[in-house]
């Protein structure tokens, strides 16, 4: 399967840790972290000096290059600096962007940016063959989405088991 | 480089007093030195308040609402999710399913969002 280029924002990363979703997304993306981001993700690390398992292996990754650190050359000015900077690097380089908040989103979504979000994910793994049903439940559940969002993934994963003939 | 300080005055009824003056023995701190904890704890705790609200409203993003916080972005997601507030739409959702579907060429992931549209919408 052809990998597509990503711009990773802090959101999606560290929700995609928590739900064990982080092993997967190099069989399909290509991963971009602008600088901004960085920071932000390895902030356990760097000023508190935590040990936090997501920023340990954002870490571990960028010194792999499984994760590219690349800049945008100029930012959007329409949120916070992380979500400007990795919005921006999608749009000059017509990446994906890979990011759990809502607020600007719309922004990313006006630009014509494909935007995916951790529960998308799950689901979109649990339809390529890669999470069985009972684990894509439990990991949706485990996202913590809240009530609205939990129950529509849900939906969308019974209607995809309807259509495997899993259910 | 010295670090400066300003000195604010409370007045407090004798209830609030005597009860800050208990608190005061029970936590073995000074009055001031408690005094000064509450209001740090007090303000920390409205700026998150603020920060989750702001957040729920769309008047800010996570990593904004963080800031304001002063907590991480970590932190920041723990307390939206505690609160219920939702990082991403039922409506982003799908997008975003529909996305992947483009993507990766996954025609049953857009049949799946167009029903689901379609049953949220009648």
């Amino acid at each position: 399967m052809m990998l597509r280029k990503a711009s990773l924002d802090a959101s999606f990363w560290i929700n995609a840790y928590q739900g064990g979703l982080t092993p997967f997304l190099p069989d399909y993306f290509q991963l971009f972290v602008c600088s901004t981001v960085e920071r932000e993700i390895l902030h356990p690390l760097t000023v508190k000096g935590l040990p936090v398992a997501a920023a340990l292996q954002f870490r571990n990754w960028c010194d792999k290059e499984i994760i590219v650190r690349q800049d945008p050359i100029q930012a959007v000015d329409w949120y916070h600096t992380g979500e400007n900077a990795a919005t921006a690097l999608a749009i000059e380089n017509d990446y994906v962007l890979l990011i759990d908040d809502q607020n600007p989103y719309h922004f990313a979504r006006s630009r014509g940016l494909k935007v995916v979000n951790s529960a998308d994910f799950v689901v979109f793994l649990y339809s390529a063959g890669q999470l069985a049903y009972a684990t894509a439940e439990s990991t949706i559940g485990g996202l913590g989405l809240g009530k609205h969002l939990g129950r529509t993934a849900l939906a969308a994963l019974g209607a995809l088991a309807q259509r495997k003939g899993e259910r | 480089m010295a670090t400066q300080s300003v000195t604010k005055t409370i007045r407090l009824s004798p209830e609030e007093g005597a009860a800050l003056e208990q608190m005061s023995r029970e936590e073995h701190l000074p009055e001031t030195t408690l005094l000064k904890k509450l209001v740090l704890e007090g303000l920390a705790r409205r700026r998150l308040e603020w920060a989750c609200a702001a957040y729920a409203r769309g008047e800010v993003d996570i990593g904004g609402a963080a800031r304001y916080a002063n907590i991480s972005i970590y932190e920041m997601i723990d307390e939206l999710k505690q609160r219920d507030i939702e990082m991403v739409s039922p409506e982003q959702f799908l997008n975003g399913l529909e996305d992947l579907a483009d993507l990766f060429d996954m025609p049953k992931l857009r049949e799946v969002a167009d029903e689901l549209r379609t049953s949220s919408t009648q």
